[in-house]
């Protein structure tokens, strides 16, 4: 199978699947990119494991990149046919409100942490996760430091305050009407 | 050494029955033995902590000094804190130097764990161990060669020999007030709203 043919055979299949151009004279070699619609990457996804046609048995990575213009997240998942020697890259938008999506972990194993470090690191939420928990933040981080809007708060470790100083809550943060207009 | 058998000179010495005697207050033989021993914790975090182990191999030899690494901290006298200390990590370094036994030396060792280094801007990374444990020593560098840990080895024995001199160990350097902290934060604050 040459690159070329699995987004084309992969539309057949999948009509809402769309490919997305990508700038040839840039990369050389590039590897195939589709956009697929976040209700349907996990049928997309099922498939594209399971059929002989693609066996897309080896998920490189996964991430995410926030538009914040858009008021979009885009999940990147970059696959791998070991069979086959191709790789592909599927992107889907969720929406920055309500960011959520199914999990792709039942499908591949490995997608597990990735997609753990992106809740940790996004804030999107993988429906049918196993266990979806911060991977490397610790429980009760504040927010979702990737996040374009993310505002840094100073702790005890910036600071050298100890949590709980006169004036600060538990964050580490101004307590509200003290003057400063916080 | 030298220093020590120098001083031996200068103490009086008494002539009695079968020999002589010298009198002396323990302390001054204390300090001499324990900058001698400096053992240190195993202990290593980043990119720093490859240098500290090249100080520990042949090459430059860290037990001629008498610096060797302890497997735990019930042992060891010296805490190098050898690269970038994450605020997950910040809470198990404290625990550690903690469980050492007093007299207890901090070493710092590289920007990182100086001040935040490259991470400084970082969410994660602790702007400088000193925030947490009092440090005695700080290495620049990223990361500092090995003959500047062993420059800082012997600038720790150098503090030692007057350990109970000073009487007690120098204060941890000053930390930011809390009115400093407030301003931090209400300025990001007000900058994300803005
Ligand atoms: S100071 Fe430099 S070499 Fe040392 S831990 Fe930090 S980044 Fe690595």
């Amino acid at each position: 199978m040459y690159t070329i043919d699995v987004i084309e055979k992969l539309i057949q299949r999948f009509p809402e699947v769309s490919k997305i151009p990508v700038p040839e004279k840039f990369v050389r070699d590039p590897e195939p990119q589709a956009n697929v619609p976040p209700q349907k990457l996990l049928e997309v996804c099922r498939f594209l494991k399971s059929d002989a046609a693609f066996s897309f048995d080896f998920p490189t990575h996964m991430t995410a990149v926030d538009h914040l213009k858009d008021g979009l997240f885009e999940l990147v998942y970059a696959l791998y046919s070991t069979q086959h020697r191709v790789g592909l890259i599927l992107k889907s938008h969720v929406s920055r409100t309500s960011p959520e999506i199914d999990s792709v972990s039942s499908v591949w194993k490995g997608m597990d942490w990735q997609e753990r470090e992106v809740f940790d690191l996004f804030g999107i939420r993988f429906n049918g996760h196993p266990n979806l928990k911060r991977i490397m933040l610790w429980e009760g981080y504040p927010g979702h430091p990737l996040r374009k809007d993310y505002v840094h708060v100073t702790d005890k470790y910036d600071s050298g305050l100890e949590i709980g100083t006169p004036g600060l809550d538990e964050q580490g943060l101004p307590v509200k009407g003290d003057g400063h207009g916080a | 050494m030298k220093s020590a058998l120098d001083s031996l000179q200068l103490l009086r010495r008494h002539k009695v029955v079968g020999g002589e005697l010298v009198l002396t207050s323990v302390d001054f033989f204390v300090d001499w033995a324990r900058k001698s021993s400096i053992w240190p914790l195993t202990f290593g975090l980043a990119c720093c902590a490859i240098e500290m182990m090249a100080a520990y191999a042949s090459r430059y030899d860290f037990d001629r000094l008498g610096v060797f690494p302890r497997p735990t901290p019930r042992q060891a006298d010296l805490l190098i804190i050898s690269g970038t200390v994450v605020k997950k990590m910040a809470p198990a370094i404290e625990t550690l130097y903690n469980q050492m036994p007093e007299p207890r030396f901090v070493i710092s060792m590289g920007a990182c764990s100086n001040c935040g280094g490259p991470y400084y801007d970082s969410y994660s990374v602790c702007k400088g161990i000193d925030k947490v444990i009092p440090v005695d020593i700080y290495i620049p560098g990223c990361p500092p060669r090995p003959e500047a840990l062993q420059t800082a080895v012997f600038a720790l024995q150098k503090k030692i020999d007057r350990y109970w001199d000073a009487g007690k160990r120098v204060a941890n350097p000053s930390k930011p007030t809390n009115e400093v902290l407030k301003e931090i934060n209400v300025a990001a604050l007000k900058a994300r709203d803005a």
